[in-house]
């Protein structure tokens, strides 16, 4: 009988659970460690492989930015140069920093947002 | 958001976490109804189990009649054991059951024989035990010893003074042997009244009415069952003892349902029709069945060996379609037509030309002005 007597307890702290504050946390983590690891791409000195951009100035790298609003987040940038640099120009190619940054992270990023929200909810 | 930066890229998080939640939810809501609901009705069911028991008790327990021969405690020894067990919190064991069942059965007479343990001096008034209602012709008669599980299924219910425990087992032994039944010598242990009961519960079921499977058999392959056929009806093996009948029901005999009339075809195709002007094959007369039981007899009457008029005989009684009609078959040889067309062609090849070179094809026979002869 004291197994039964947890059932609407149970359904209370479901109710209490907030998982759309969790979901905007998460969402808002995502876009950090994304961001983070667009610079790092951005990041490669003159004279490396030059697949991605090379550091030079800066000013791209700089000009990378993130924003997140509920469950949904975007990293990029407003600067011309990273336009150029990503879908490249007729005497420039392309050398893309965003999306290969986002295919490479894509499954750690997933998993890291997996395990904040079990870890979350466990503390409930 | 997009427009926020010239380019970028999007990270977006499916929500489905919170529809399984919302499902889990859900299930908890009903479950917990559930089990509210059922936890009323157990306290309801328990009151009336407490209530229901403290009454049966309380009437087990009345003062008997005086007119027992046997002054003594009230409450049958089965009850004062489980009340006994109850107060202690161990179960009742089964030799106190074993031990209380000898009583019963040993109580023939009204006093007990000493050596039945505890319960041997246990008061003639005792809570009859009614066997199950639903008692088919399997029970058989009462043989009360060896079916101590079958008096688990028993009721107990308070009754008047004088009645005896009443233990009803099923047979299970060769019943065309009695000697061979485990409880055959304690029959004599038997209460009367508990004899009494058993031929009220007998069937009488007509014998040779029951197939080999149990079930009615044919009624006219049955009435028109000819007489001759009793030697084999009480060679015939008995029912098995699970199905049995009492003992004052004549055995009853299986007969298989060997006249199954066959269907037989007059015009049957014969295997080979050559050399067949009438009747069929030997091998179809002698697989033709037999139709009617008298000729089964006939043919079981008739030696194989032996006289061969009477083989012959009952070939013809147990042959009928030889006086029938028959269908007649054209057989067309396709090789022998082949060599003949061959041998034609041969001949008209050569005949002397007339005004052609080679073979003419159309010297066919089925070319319309073609000789029909050389």
């Amino acid at each position: 009988m004291n197994v039964v007597r947890g059932l609407q307890e149970a359904i209370d702290r479901l109710d209490r659970l907030g998982l759309s504050d969790a979901f905007i946390v998460q969402t808002d983590a995502a876009a950090a460690v994304l961001k983070q690891g667009v610079v790092d791409q951005l990041s490669h000195p003159p004279g490396s492989e030059h697949d991605t951009p090379w550091l030079e100035s800066g000013s791209l790298r700089e000009s990378v930015e993130y924003c997140a609003k509920g469950t949904e987040a975007v990293v990029g940038s407003s600067s011309d140069v990273a336009v150029y640099q990503e879908l490249g120009t007729p005497s420039v190619p392309p050398r893309p920093f965003l999306a290969s940054t986002a295919a490479a992270m894509a499954d750690s990023l997933v998993t890291t947002i997996a395990a904040n929200l079990a870890r979350w909810l466990s503390e409930r | 958001m997009i427009d926020a930066y010239t380019i970028g890229i999007t990270v977006a998080l499916e929500d489905g976490v919170s529809e399984g939640i919302a499902e889990i939810r859900r299930e908890l809501v009903a479950l917990d109804a559930a089990t509210s609901k059922s936890l009323a009705q157990i306290e309801m069911l328990r009151q009336v189990a407490s209530t229901v028991g403290i009454a049966q008790v309380r009437q087990v327990a009345q003062p008997q009649a005086p007119s027992d021969s046997v002054a003594g405690p009230t409450v049958s020894p089965l009850i004062q054991e489980t009340q006994a067990a109850k107060q202690d919190g161990t179960p009742r064991s089964a030799t106190s059951s074993r031990s209380e069942v000898a009583s019963i059965i040993g109580s023939g007479n009204p006093v007990a024989s000493p050596g039945r343990g505890s319960v041997a001096a246990a008061p003639v008034s005792s809570p009859i035990w009614i066997p199950n209602s639903n008692r088919t012709a399997n029970d058989g008669d009462a043989r009360p010893v060896d079916r101590i599980a079958q008096a688990a299924v028993a009721t107990p219910v308070p009754s008047t003074p004088h009645a005896a425990p009443i233990r009803v087992s099923v047979p299970t032994a060769d019943r065309t042997n009695p000697e061979s039944h485990p409880s055959a010598g304690l029959a004599e242990h038997v209460r009367p009244d508990a004899r009494s009961l058993a031929p009220a519960t007998r069937v009488p079921v007509p014998a040779g009415d029951i197939g080999i499977d149990g079930a009615r058999a044919n009624p006219i392959s049955s009435s028109a069952r000819p007489a001759d056929e009793g030697p084999r009806r009480a060679a015939a093996p008995l029912l098995p003892l699970g199905n049995s009948i009492l003992s004052d029901v004549p055995p009853i005999a299986i007969h298989p349902s060997t006249h199954v009339r066959m269907t037989h075809s007059a015009f049957s195709p014969p295997d080979d029709t050559r050399g067949q002007s009438a009747g069929p094959p030997a091998a179809v007369r002698a697989a033709a069945p037999v139709d009617t039981p008298r000729q089964a007899a006939a043919a079981q009457a008739t030696p194989s060996a032996g006289n061969p008029l009477r083989q012959r005989d009952a070939q013809a009684v147990s042959a009928p379609v030889a006086s029938q009609p028959l269908h007649g078959e054209i057989l067309l040889d396709g090789v022998a037509l082949g060599r003949w067309i061959t041998r034609y062609l041969e001949r008209q090849v050569s005949r002397p030309p007339a005004g052609v070179t080679g073979v003419d094809t159309r010297m066919s026979p089925s070319w319309p002005g073609a000789p029909a002869d050389n």
